[in-house]
């Protein structure tokens, strides 16, 4: 299997059997720098490293993932997004791998993004390299977007505990997050796997929770917002290995 | 995987792959935001294309 920043993953407490491959490729180039930008990123760069590598080029239009923690292929993969913005936006092509090695590239419709999918994540294909659609800006302006993203980011999402981030997927017609408070659930706690006290969406690692305390608490959530709404929650995060 | 499995695979990427990116039995908590999980049977990083592409094949 192959993995990025491991930022949206729960890895079960017996690990993987077989090759897990991490793709480090770390390529930052600008390929047009007028009213229209395009930037070609490899698969491995972290979001937030690029965030402050467009400001520093004052190329506007990829605030909304800069506090993101992961990584271009992982984002495009899951179709990341934050703040009304979704990597949908900004993608203009993708080139992969296949399963048999061969290499291919893709343009914006191809990718199927939806919600939180795109063709990726239904395939096993391995995502090299984007290109991105964004603008010229100016620096102040992506700087303080991105200050403000960072602080309402810092106000409501545990940021200092370790996490995959969001771990369910927000509802049709519904904020999970929402009936999961509802449900008084925020700070219950199964071991050191504990619904965030900050924002039930998440679930956290206090200390050092393992993988099964984690799951037995998916499912007592999932549980227990089924009882008292009467609606299935959906996982975000990708659980693997056994 | 059984060992012999492992050493025979681990032979076989170290002809594609720098033998300082490959790693057994690499605990995957090391490696995610969760900081949880058990260890997978060989862990590699891969930092170009055609490693990617060679090392993809050869274990297939």
């Amino acid at each position: 299997m192959i993995i990025g920043n491991g930022s949206n993953l729960l890895v079960k407490d017996k690990g993987i059997r077989g090759v897990v491959l991490k793709v480090e490729f770390d390529k930052i180039e600008i390929i047009k720098k007028e009213e229209d930008c395009m930037v070609r990123v490899g698969a491995g760069v972290k979001l937030g490293l690029l965030a402050q590598r467009l400001l520093k080029e004052e190329i506007t239009g990829f605030e909304f993932a800069s506090g993101i923690p992961g990584t271009i292929g992982g984002a495009i993969r899951m179709n990341a997004g934050a703040y009304g913005g979704e990597m949908k936006d900004i993608v203009l092509e993708t080139t992969y791998m296949d399963e048999t090695g061969n290499i291919y590239t893709i343009k914006e419709k191809e990718h199927e993004f939806e919600y939180r999918n795109s063709i990726f994540s239904k395939r096993s294909w391995i995502i090299l390299e984007s290109v991105l659609k964004l603008k010229n800006g100016s620096k102040e302006d992506i700087k303080k977007q991105m200050e403000q993203y960072a602080k309402q980011r810092k106000e409501k999402q545990p940021i200092n505990f370790p996490s995959a981030g969001s771990t369910f997927k927000r509802g049709d017609g519904f904020i999970t997050a929402k009936l999961i408070d509802e449900c008084g659930l925020k700070g219950y706690h199964i071991g050191d796997a504990q619904v965030s006290e900050l924002h039930a969406g998440f679930i956290i690692n206090r200390k050092e929770a393992t993988a099964e305390e984690i799951l037995q608490l998916i499912e007592y959530v999932k549980k227990t917002v089924y009882e008292k709404f009467q609606v299935e929650i959906q996982l975000e995060i990708q659980v693997v290995g056994e | 995987m059984e060992k012999e499995k492992i050493n025979y695979l681990y032979q076989q990427l170290r002809e594609v792959v720098d033998s300082n990116n490959i790693f057994i039995n690499e605990p995957m908590k090391k490696h995610t935001s969760f900081k949880v999980g058990g260890e997978a049977d060989i862990f590699i990083k891969i930092q170009a294309q055609e490693e990617l592409k060679r090392s993809f094949t050869s274990y297939k």
